[in-house]
């Protein structure tokens, strides 16, 4: 036995130390108000939800994970736009599309768990049990992968059942560049409210442009400190 | 003469300059460079002179030459472009052998007989290839023993064609600095070590240079020497290995192809790796369902890899099949082989020295292996950049399975050939065939006129039937007429965006007299 602990002790003194900043996947640095830690963690479950702009954030919130050399997984994302994620930072050509019937599902996601740095996820239109969902978040903790549900906008005064590391809401607040028959769509400004296990009690918000005029990602502040520009804007 | 001192066979290497930037449409005479991984490839000669040179990062390249103009690499479309000038080569003779999109060569000892000297044949392709060329760029012509001496024969600046006489090839190298080996991991030792030139390598011992650098080392020291230049232990195929197959229904259309292409190249891979071998040089054989044959071989330097197969057949494939419409296959194509022409032991991947493929692209690679067999090899897929005007036609879905994960780069062109194209941001969302309603103030379809005008301002809008919606912001309508040439895609559409009341920005549009959901915001 003195040998095994002679060994053990050996072993710990040279496995490489793992520094919690590896464990960190990179993020733009506009969403680091939005972020615990000022960055993704791997191994976290995230639940983005709200309407199509929903997606926008997704995407720009993951784009810094891809140019890093990084690979995305999308499974199940009906009407994916990958130009749309090009525009907001995601280098395409690390991103992989899979569609997969409901029958193998989890075992899509469970084989591009550890194989991919994130897996994004339409919402599934078939039952996944608890049981089923907390396998599948203890293995992306085990392996390092972050899961990203991207859910329908989330019904006023029902929580989601499940629990998630990170949930963003995403409510579209203003579109700039359009008027009344003239002009185009140029930017998009939209309220996002995180909540979920790493947040705590106090939800954390912020407003943002995605992108702004400019074609830039911006955070703009906290929505409470905004006047409410939608009505202006929208209301003429 | 073993086989070990044999001097090369002697070829004819046809090189034209730059070839990358002439794909990628820069004009020879405004700076411009092609990227590939963030760094420069291949420069224009006016890049050049201003210092913009290989190896370079974007940055450092823009701060050298501020106007310059700056294309990603695309592989398959500078294989497509050159195939005009290999058809210009191939009227002199048939067996002809890339390398890379560019640089072609062929055995010169026939066509140099029948059409009257080295001198005389190489002048005729330089005049054949410059008319197709039309001065786009330079065509240069090396006729030596031995590919590599043909090759440095072909980019040597004295005289054009350079013609090394037979049985010449190692005094026309010696004198040469080592440097063109192209190899800078053993350049730079054999510099350190006080060779300068390719004579003073090729004087070493053949044993010696073997100890000390394996066989990567031996192989570049017998290029140095004007010696045959296929790898030592190369051989031809004992038997026919060809790997062949009927296509039924034959194919079209690229992204067809390259699925076949695939399965080929994998079908070749295990066939030689059952005889622990690869090969390095291959001939790639079509026939349309009109019975006309294409025949094209391919060379590279060491073994080539399944991915590399794959995406050598797909280049080609692709070639034929967007070739110009005189020389284009007048049906699908039904029938494809692989002939690998030498054989190597195979002694696994070889992985570039710096970079390369990652261990995450690795880590992907294995888990698309694993997904095909899960949900199908067609739900698994990768961005390929198509170019188009509207947002499902720009960036498009291939199979990844048909493409080489780690050497892919998407490229990116802006805006600048698609007129009519929405700018940015595109739809996060898209939709195919699905319904909208669109009314203005009197609850009228609205409609747009031959002329391009709305019927009326657009006030509600319910998507599937559902709830009516004010209509907060609107413009258009921006009118896309494509391809009205071809029945099946051509397109006719007058696009509009609107803001709805909930701050829903959607992408419609009228077609074929209806009211379309495009995408949303």
């Amino acid at each position: 036995m003195a040998v095994s602990a002679e060994l053990r002790a050996q072993l710990s003194r040279i496995a490489p130390v793992v520094l919690a900043a590896e464990q960190i996947l990179p993020v733009p640095e506009v969403f680091e108000p939005l972020l615990p830690g000022g960055g993704l963690q791997r191994g976290w479950t995230l639940q983005v939800s709200g309407d199509s702009s929903a997606r926008a954030l997704a995407w720009g919130l993951l784009g810094g994970v891809t140019t890093a050399g990084g690979w995305i997984a999308a499974v199940n994302v009906p009407g994916i736009s990958l130009a749309a994620a090009q525009e907001v930072g995601v280098a395409v050509e690390r991103v992989l599309v899979v569609s997969s019937p409901a029958e193998s599902w989890a075992a899509t996601i469970g084989a591009l768990i550890g194989a991919v740095d994130v897996v994004v996820f339409g919402a599934p239109r078939h039952r996944v049990t608890p049981s089923e969902h907390r396998r599948m978040a203890s293995r992306a903790r085990e392996r390092g992968s972050v899961l990203v549900e991207l859910g329908a906008p989330v019904p006023k005064g029902r929580d989601s059942q499940l629990q998630y590391d990170l949930a963003f809401d995403v409510q579209p607040v203003a579109w700039s560049g359009l008027g009344e028959g003239h002009g185009c769509l140029l930017g998009r400004e939209l309220d996002v409210t995180a909540t979920g296990r790493r947040v705590g009690g106090r939800p954390r918000t912020g407003r943002f442009a995605l992108p702004g005029e400019l074609g830039t990602l911006d955070y703009l502040g906290p929505p409470a400190e905004l006047a409410d520009v939608r009505s202006i804007r929208s209301v003429r | 003469m073993t086989h070990a001192d044999r001097p090369g066979t002697r070829v004819a290497v046809v090189w034209c300059r730059d070839w990358p930037v002439v794909a990628a449409g820069i004009p020879a005479d405004e700076p411009g460079a092609v990227l590939h991984a963030n760094r420069v490839v291949a420069s224009s000669e006016a890049a050049r002179s201003v210092g913009v040179v290989r190896g370079l990062r974007r940055r450092e390249a823009q701060q050298r030459c501020p106007e310059l103009a700056i294309s990603e690499r695309d592989l398959a479309a500078e294989t497509r472009s050159f195939e005009e000038v290999l058809l210009a080569v191939e009227a002199f003779t048939p067996r002809i052998e890339l390398t890379q999109p560019g640089t072609c060569l062929f055995d010169i000892r026939g066509p140099s007989r029948y059409f009257g000297g080295d001198q005389t044949l190489s002048g005729q392709i330089i005049d054949a290839v410059d008319r197709v060329l039309d001065g786009r760029t330079v065509t240069a012509v090396g006729v030596a023993d031995g590919v590599f001496a043909a090759r440095i024969a072909a980019r040597s600046r004295s005289a054009n064609p350079t013609i090394v006489p037979a049985g010449e090839s190692p005094e026309f190298l010696a004198p040469l600095p080592i440097t063109l080996l192209d190899r800078p991991e053993l350049t730079s030792v054999l510099w350190q070590l006080g060779l300068r030139t390719l004579g003073d390598f090729a004087a070493l011992d053949p044993v010696d240079v073997l100890g000390r650098f394996s066989r990567e080392g031996l192989s570049a020291h017998r290029r140095a020497a004007g010696l045959d230049d296929r790898p030592p232990d190369a051989t031809d195929p004992p038997e026919d290995m060809t790997a062949s197959m009927a296509i039924d229904p034959p194919v079209e259309r690229i992204d067809q192809a390259a699925f076949v292409a695939r399965q080929l190249a994998m079908q070749l891979h295990d066939r030689l790796s059952a005889r622990g071998a690869a090969c390095s040089r291959i001939t790639i054989e079509a026939q349309s369902e009109h019975g006309e044959s294409f025949v094209r071989g391919w060379r590279h330097e060491g073994a080539l890899s399944v991915a590399a197969l794959t995406d050598r057949v797909r280049w080609q494939l692709d070639g034929w099949l967007n070739a110009s419409p005189v020389v284009r296959p007048t049906g699908g194509l039904s029938f494809l082989s692989l002939r690998p022409e030498d054989l190597l032991p195979a002694s696994g991947r070889q992985l570039g020295f710096w970079g390369g493929e990652t261990e995450a692209d690795q880590r992907a690679g294995r888990a698309v292996a694993r997904l095909e067999a899960l949900v199908g090899v067609e739900n698994v897929q990768v961005a390929e950049w198509r170019g188009g005007r509207e947002p499902d036609d720009a960036i498009g879905l291939l199979p990844a399975g048909t493409v080489d994960l780690a050497e892919r780069q998407v490229q990116v062109l802006d805006e600048r050939p698609w007129p009519g194209r929405l700018p940015s941001p595109s739809p996060v969302e898209l939709f195919s065939e699905q319904p909208i309603d669109v009314v203005d103030a009197r609850g009228q379809p609205v409609t747009v006129s031959g002329r391009g005008e709305a019927s009326a301002a657009p006030c509600s809008v319910s998507v599937d039937g559902r709830r009516w919606k004010r209509i907060a912001a609107w413009a258009g309508p921006w009118l896309l007429e494509e391809r009205w040439w071809d029945p099946e895609r051509a397109r006719r559409r007058a696009r509009f965006q609107l803001v709805d009341e909930d701050g829903t920005a959607m992408l419609a549009f009228i077609e074929d007299g209806g009211w379309w959901l495009g995408g949303t915001y």
